[in-house]
Formats: structure tokens, sequence, C-alpha cells
């Protein structure tokens, strides 16, 4: 498409990340015309800087950590081994490279039209673009906002993109800093700082609350801060951070001083900014469609994902949980109901969450507090990986299935996976929620043995009192 | 030993089924899941499954004939047996039918047996000779608990987990019926249905594909029995529970009611110029209703004559400073009346997607109390419902609301002759103690301008 004229389409929609891109391709299946905008490498942040560079950077940090640490120990000795932290950080571009790349070719599949450079919103059902080539106004009966979210900013951690620095600047730093500040201990924090402790930088964790991943059940906050510990990763929690600063030193060297709440000062080379996201929801004229910008920043919606005249709004924008695959469910029932089709609601109760660092973390539903915050009468099943015959003979035995299954239904209130590919064994428990499958019928489904998967099969059946193995 | 074969009933509610054609032809050795026949009943179509090793020695009926439910459709055994004396028994059977002492092809319904009368009666193992038919009909438009017990049994035997969409006859004549609806549920959906004792036929699911989740029976189980299932001449009564939201509606309309001096003007605007004005927004995609423009006009007109943008506060009436529009929104459990803020300061377009917005968190239930409260006047339009005019209750303490009825094209009077117009007719609600009749008109003229002229709404 040339710049500078005025288009016509069905949808338009604003941004190609997971949200977007799979808007723009679910609305071609659905026959209509669509036009997907990016200002930047389509795919967006996860498939650019965030999920999907990532998972190679850490892959590269678990091959590491099993030459020098584990690989004696199953009978392999290694020579002269060393990193080039230059190619380790190569090679997750060339991944992200890739994935641009595929978006590209689903677009050329699908027949989404794909238009370079910065949307507004200018009214109801028209978009003006601003790209190299000048403007052009795309007209669309519907327009989708799914414009993301970057990482959020405070006026006390002045991020400097040399030395003070979010997942952004960190995803391409091409060495290993050796030593780093990681502020706050979400997936993206405790996956950078067990990342940069793999190769060998001295890293501490600086969290507000009284544990790290404090989203996940409080079990899996201790093993994974005793995994952590064990590391060499120091944890911090309870203090807030009241001021990041650059060393007051001269010269290329000056890394941070991070001054905590309780006057504490903590120096690094580095710091990693990681306290969450904010939405991209200012500046793109939503307001000339009637959309509501509330708390957060998050864009005001309803259960169609409608936030104003011809106006729908999917993904991280959207409100949270900021996760790639919410924003693709939001993407599907969206547009399906563009298109006219009913479908459910997004089931906002049974979306999985993982971290993936070695241990990972995944979970699903309510945490063990939460459900007694309810009220809710449950059990609790637990079987620890060191039990499971295949984490054994794998050498990883670190960590534990824990599930919640309510005493009168038996049904599977919340699971929680921290252990090696943790996030690989979740998708069971997601599909047994979905199904609505309780105790019972989840025990009725065989599990291969041997198998990682088995200690899912025996948590519920610790639950209710079932366990042969333990 | 040969035997009858009957006709078996394909739903618990057959009667009668219409043989559509035989799969086998008569001499033919089947075994067992065989399918034999297809038959036709009231709903569905379905083939007839055999579960026994067995020769059909002879066929009864043909394609196209109407049989009762329990009666011969053909005779059964190994091959070479004499069925002289099962023969005779058919023609006497038929004979007695013809009569109309038993039931017979082509002739009425099978009687209806008491419910448990199959399971109790094994007559047809014991005889299988000595005439069948009756005894085995199975209990028609009764939710047949009769051949659950077979069910259970034979499933064992056959297919190792239970049949729960097919029929089993007392004989262990197996019907797959093809379209009956299997009744997919969640395991949740049914442990929760079987504790709070829930009939998942009963059901609409709202998972995908239909599929009844666990919420679907929770709401099922909250709510009130439902009537008597069909086949019983009246259907009971039903007490609904009357929801807090219903409650305060019924308070707040009664004290208003009871309580405030009210009256009425109706008045009838030309809106042919509204009309073409929202054809032509239309046209552009802009998804504009009359009642978005005519919430403007009402916010215009009572800048023009604020003393009827007011509240009456026993020893002050207040003129309220801004113009906030209550827009009533029907929800299933009654309605809201989410507010447009400063209406007379929003363009149309804002207004429109503003209470699009607000009607969808509303059938949410998502509002926030200040998005639905505080409103200075309140506008009900039923047109998108067909109603012409009606009259509505005060949204106290605003001192007017305005009933909107349909836009529609009648005949009109125009210089003398007659044209078809559009009108659309509008009754004001009027707190008395605030507005007389005089300032009522005067209003409801100011709104006319706007109305009439909608042009003037962009100004």
């Amino acid at each position: 498409m040339e710049a500078g004229q005025e288009v016509t389409y069905d949808v338009a929609v604003i941004g190609s990340g997971p949200g977007g891109y799979v808007a723009a391709i679910r609305a071609q299946q659905h026959g209509l015309k669509t036009v997907c905008i990016e200002k930047e490498r389509l795919g967006g942040v996860c498939l650019n800087w965030g999920c999907i560079p990532s998972k190679a950077l850490l892959k590269a940090a678990e091959h590491w950590i099993f030459v020098k640490e584990e690989a004696a120990e199953f009978g392999i000795t290694v020579g002269d081994a060393s990193v080039d932290f230059a190619k380790v950080v190569a090679r997750s571009r060339k991944i992200a490279d890739q994935s641009e790349r595929g978006v590209r070719s689903l677009f050329k599949k699908y027949g989404v039209t794909s238009l370079a450079g910065t949307a507004r919103i200018l009214g109801p059902g028209r978009v003006a673009v601003e790209g190299s080539g000048g403007l052009t106004t795309v007209n669309a009966k519907h327009v989708i906002v799914a414009t993301g979210a970057r990482a959020r900013q405070i006026p006390s951690v002045p991020v400097d993109g040399e030395r003070v620095l979010t997942y952004r600047e960190a995803i391409t730093l091409d060495r290993c800093p050796e030593s780093v500040i990681v502020l706050g201990s979400g997936a993206i924090g405790c996956e950078f700082a067990w990342f940069y402790s793999a190769f060998g930088a001295k890293v501490t964790i600086v969290e507000g609350v009284d544990r790290i991943v404090p989203l996940e059940d409080h079990e899996v906050s201790e093993e994974l801060a005793r995994a952590f510990r064990k590391r060499g990763i120091d944890i911090v929690t309870g203090k807030f951070v009241k001021q990041v600063a650059r060393d007051g030193a001269d010269g290329a060297e000056r890394g941070v001083i991070v001054s905590l709440a309780d006057g504490t000062e903590l120096r690094a080379a580095y710091c990693l900014s990681s306290l969450g996201v904010q939405p991209n929801s200012a500046g793109i004229g939503l307001e000339t469609v009637g959309a509501v910008i509330g708390k957060g920043g998050f864009v005001d919606h309803d259960r169609d994902f409608r936030c104003g005249a011809q106006t729908w709004v999917i993904g991280d924008v959207a409100g949270p949980p900021a996760l790639a695959h919410t924003a693709y469910a939001e993407a599907h029932v969206c547009v399906d109901r563009i298109a006219g089709k009913h479908v459910a609601d997004v089931d906002y109760d049974n979306m999985p969450a993982a971290t993936y660092c070695q241990p990972q973390i995944a979970s699903v539903g309510l945490t063990e507090q939460e459900a007694k915050r309810r009220g809710l009468s449950f059990t609790v099943g637990k079987f620890p990986f060191a039990a499971n015959g295949k984490a054994r003979g794998t050498g990883h035995t670190g960590g534990f299935v824990k599930v919640l299954v309510g005493t009168k239904y038996g049904e599977i209130l919340g699971a929680h996976i921290i252990g090696h590919d943790a996030s690989e064994l979740l998708p069971d428990f997601v599909m047994a929620r979905g199904a609505e499958v309780t105790a019972e019928h989840f025990l009725h489904t065989v599990h291969a043995h041997p198998t990682l998967g088995e200690a899912m099969y025996e948590a519920v059946a610790v639950a209710i009192n079932q366990s042969c193995h333990i | 030993m040969a035997t009858f074969y009957e006709m078996p009933a394909a739903t618990p509610t057959m009667t009668v089924g219409v043989l559509a054609k035989w799969a086998i032809k008569e001499g033919a050795s089947v075994t067992p899941q065989t399918i034999v026949a297809s038959v036709e009943t009231d709903k569905a179509a379905a083939d007839i499954e055999i579960f026994e090793k067995t020769t059909f020695l002879k066929l009864l009926v043909g394609p196209g004939a109407e049989v009762p439910t329990g009666f011969p459709i053909a005779i059964i055994g190994n091959p070479g047996e004499d069925i002289t004396s099962l023969l005779h028994t058919y023609e006497r059977m038929k004979a007695d039918a013809a009569a109309g002492a038993a039931p017979a092809p082509v002739a009425a319904p099978a009687p209806v047996a008491a419910p448990a009368a199959p399971v109790a009666a094994p007559a047809p193992e014991a005889a299988p000779v000595a005439a069948p038919a009756p005894a085995v009909a199975p209990a028609p438009a009764v939710a047949a608990p009769a051949p659950a017990a077979p069910v259970a049994d034979l499933s064992m035997r056959w297919m190792g987990h239970l049949l729960s969409d097919s029929v089993m006859e007392p004989r262990g004549r197996y019907v797959s019926a093809r379209p009956a609806p299997r009744i997919v549920a969640s395991p949740l959906a049914k442990a929760i249905a079987a504790e709070k004792g829930v009939a998942l036929s009963a059901i609409k699911g709202s998972g995908p594909g239909g599929r009844i989740v666990a919420e679907d029976v929770e709401k099922a189980a909250a709510a009130p029995a439902v009537a008597a299932p069909a086949g019983s001449a009246r259907r009971a009564d039903e007490a609904v529970r009357v929801t807090q939201m219903r409650k305060t509606i019924a308070r707040r309309l009664t004290e208003v009611h009871q309580q405030v001096p009210v009256f009425y003007l109706t008045v009838r605007y030309d809106v042919a110029r509204l009309v073409a004005l929202k054809e032509q927004a239309g046209a552009h995609g802009s998804k504009i209703s009359y009642n978005d423009l005519f919430l403007k006009a009402v916010a215009k007109a009572l800048r023009e004559v604020p003393e009827c943008n007011a509240a009456w506060q026993g020893d002050t009436i207040v003129r309220r400073g801004s113009v906030d529009i209550g827009v009533a929104v029907a929800l299933p459990e009654g309605l809201i009346t989410p507010v447009v803020r400063d209406a007379d300061r929003k363009g149309v377009a804002e207004i429109a997607a503003e209470v699009r917005a607000l009607a969808g968190r509303a059938k949410e239930g998502k509002l926030a109390l200040e998005e639905y409260t505080g409103g200075t006047i309140t506008v009900s339009n039923l047109g998108m419902f067909g109603i012409e005019k009606f009259t509505a209750i005060l949204n106290a303490p605003e001192a007017a609301i305005l009933a909107v009825g349909g836009v529609q094209q009648e005949p009109v009077v125009v210089d003398g002759a007659l044209a078809v117009g559009w009108r659309m007719q509008v009754t004001m609600t009027c707190d008395h103690r605030v507005i007389d009749g005089a300032l009522g008109a005067r209003f409801l003229a100011a709104l006319r301008v706007y109305v009439e002229n909608p042009s003037l709404l962009v100004l």
C-alpha cells in the first residue's frame, strides 16, 4: 500500500503483537478485509523483545549451568568451556527475526494488509497512519486497538538505557554485567535475575512486598527463594525502592546506587527495573470515539471488548493480566463477536501464568491463600518431584506440584507447579479446569510413566487420599 | 426357539414407529450389533441394532408400516424352525387389534403402562411366545424410568460403559437413535447436578458447543422449579424469587407513584428531518440512533428551559446546574438508568458512544454507583419495541421524565392535503410541584425546535 492515500477496510487493527496479529488473521478468516498497523516490528514486544527472545537467552543459561555444574554428575567431563555472551544474545535476535518473518508470512497467507506507521484514531472508523512515506487515512467499520504495554516507569527509577534498564534494553544487552540489582520479582525480574546469575553476575532482587513472585502461592514463593539463594542470588523483600541514581564517580564504568526506603544503599554495575507494565493508551485518539481511559491507564470496555463507537480494545492495553495468551483469547472472542458469531466469554478465571527461570513456575486458578480468604472448603495435594521417577532420572528433583481440590465436588480450584520446565506440564491442569474435570475424573485419566506429568496425577491423588506413591 | 422381534422404543416417549426400511433380507443370519432396520418416530430416525446371534425367519411388516412399540415386526430364531404357531398368534393379534382389543399396526398407540411395569414384569423372558406385545409395551409419555435397569445391565455386557443416550428394551435389543441429543455436560456439572438433584436434560449448556458447565447447573439449581413437562394439560404456577434490584425498583416506584402529584403532556413531533439525518449518518458508517439524537435535543432544550431541569426538595426547588440525562436501560431483572453527564456539552457521536458503553456495562451489572445516580432528567424510549405512546413514572427526585414512542410513518395533513409524514410521540411526566402545565408545554415547544430541525443539534 502506498502512503498518502485514503483506504477502506472492514477492520483496522492497531498493533501487531499477539493481540493484534491474531485479531487481524481471525478477521480475515471471517472474510473481513483487514489492515494491521504497526509502528515497529511485526509481532510486538512478545516476539521481538519479550517472551520469545528471552526463552532463547534462558535456554543458553540452562545449558551453561549444565556444562558447569551438572555434566560431571552424569559422567561427562567438559574441558575448557567458555561463554561468548554476544553470541548468546545474537542467537536470541536471530530467533526474534524469524518470529517477525513468521508473522509476515502469516499475514501474506491470510491476506492481511500490513501498514507500517504510527496510528492515531480520528473518530469512529477513521485512523490516520503516519508512515515513512507520509500520511495514510484508513477508513474501517471496526477499529481494534491492540497497542499493548511497556515497562512501567516511575520517577524514582529514572531509566537511562545505559545502566538503569528495563527489559527492553536488557534483552539486547550484549555483555553480562558483573553485578545487577533487579527491582521487582515478577516473571520478568525473576527470569533476568536467574539468567544473569547463571552467567556469573552478582544479582540482588529487591521486592517491596514480603516475598518474591508475589502473585504465586506462598509455598511457591518460598521454594523459588530457596532455589535462588542456593544459586547465590541475594533477595531483599519487604523493602521499597526510594531512589535509583547513577554512581557519583565519573567515567564509563559508573554503576548505580539503589536507595531503599529503610535507608539501605545497594550498589551494582546495573539496575534492571521490572516493576510491571503500563498500557499504551495515551495519545492514540481514543477520546475521539468516546472511549474512556480508566484506572491505571487501561481502556474501559465491555465483555465484547467494545470501548467506543466502532472501536474495540484487546490485549495488555485492555487491562491485566498482561499476558500474550490472554491477548490471543481476547482477539478471538472480540473478532468472532464483530463477525456476529456467538462464542463464550474469555475465561479469565482459568488463565495460566508461567515464569521461565529454572525451576520454572506455572500456575492456574486460586492460590491456597486466596481459596482460604474466600472461605472455600478444599483439600491440598502436594507431590514433590523428588518422589517422581522421571525427575530422579533426569536430575530435576527440585520443586513440587500443589493442587487445591474442592471438598464437595472434587473440582480443581487451583494448581501450582514449581520445577524443571513446569510450564510444559501445566496445560494438563488448565485443560482439566477448562473442561471442569473433577479429581475423580482426573485420576481416571491415565498418565504415562515415567513422566514428570505423573507428579500432577499424584498431587491430585494426594488431595483426595488416593496416592500410592507417597 | 423362534420368537417375535418387536418394534423397539427408539425414545422413551415413543409409542408408534414407522418402519422406514429393513437393512437385512428375510432369512438373514445376523450377529450382535448388526443394524437390522431403520425406524422413524415423531421425533427422530433411528437405526435398530440387534444384540444377539439369530436369524430373521420372517419379516412381518414392510417399509412404511406404522407399528406400535412392542408389536411384532419379525420372527427370529434358528434356521429351519417351525414358525407356524407364531404366525397364527400374529394373525390373532392383528385381528384383536383391528377389533380394538390390543394395539396393532396402524392402530392407536399402546396403552399406557405404569412406569414400573416393564421392570417388575419379566414376562417376555419367561414366556416369549405367549402374547408378548401388550406385556412389553414400554410406558410411553412417562420419563421412562423403566428401561433404566436393562440399560445398566446390558451396558456392562456389551459396551463397558453406560449408554446414557440410548434406550434398551427389556428384551435386550438396543436402539441407537441417530439424532437423539446426547447430554454433554462437564464432570463437575454432573457432580453438582447429582448432588442438587437437577436434571441435566432440562438445562441449556452455555459452554463450548452447548456443553453444560458448572455455572449452568448452579443457575438452574438456584432458579425455581420449572413447570411440569409437556404432556400434562396444565402448566403449574411459578414463584419467581424477587431480586434485591426488583425490590428496590418496586419500593421506589410505589413511593413516587403514591406521593408525587404528576400530570402528563403528550406531543407529536415531525421527525422527517431526524429520519433523514440518521440515514445520512448511517450511510457514513456512524451508528447513531434516534435516541442518541433525541438525547442531544433534550439537552439543548433543557438549557433553554432550565426550570424543567430541577428537583423538588421540600422547602426549595433545586435548579440543576448541569444537564445529566438518565437513559432507561432494560435488564432481565429490572431496569436501570445510567446517566450521560453534561449531555449539552457533548456531541451526538460522543453521546452515542457513551450510551452504548453505559448500556453495555449496565447489562453486565458493572455500573459504578455514580454512573446511574444523580441525573437531572430521564429519557425512557420504547420505540424500538413498537410502542407508539406511553407514560413513565418519575425517576425521583427528578421533576420530569420523557417517554418516547417509535418513529413511524403516518398520514398527515400538509397544507390541507393528505400526505405521508414521519411522526414520533413523546409524553412528558411532570412533577406538578415543580413544573406547571404552561412550563412543561414551553419545554416541549423548545424540544420541538430541535427534534424537528436536527441540524441545530450540531451547532
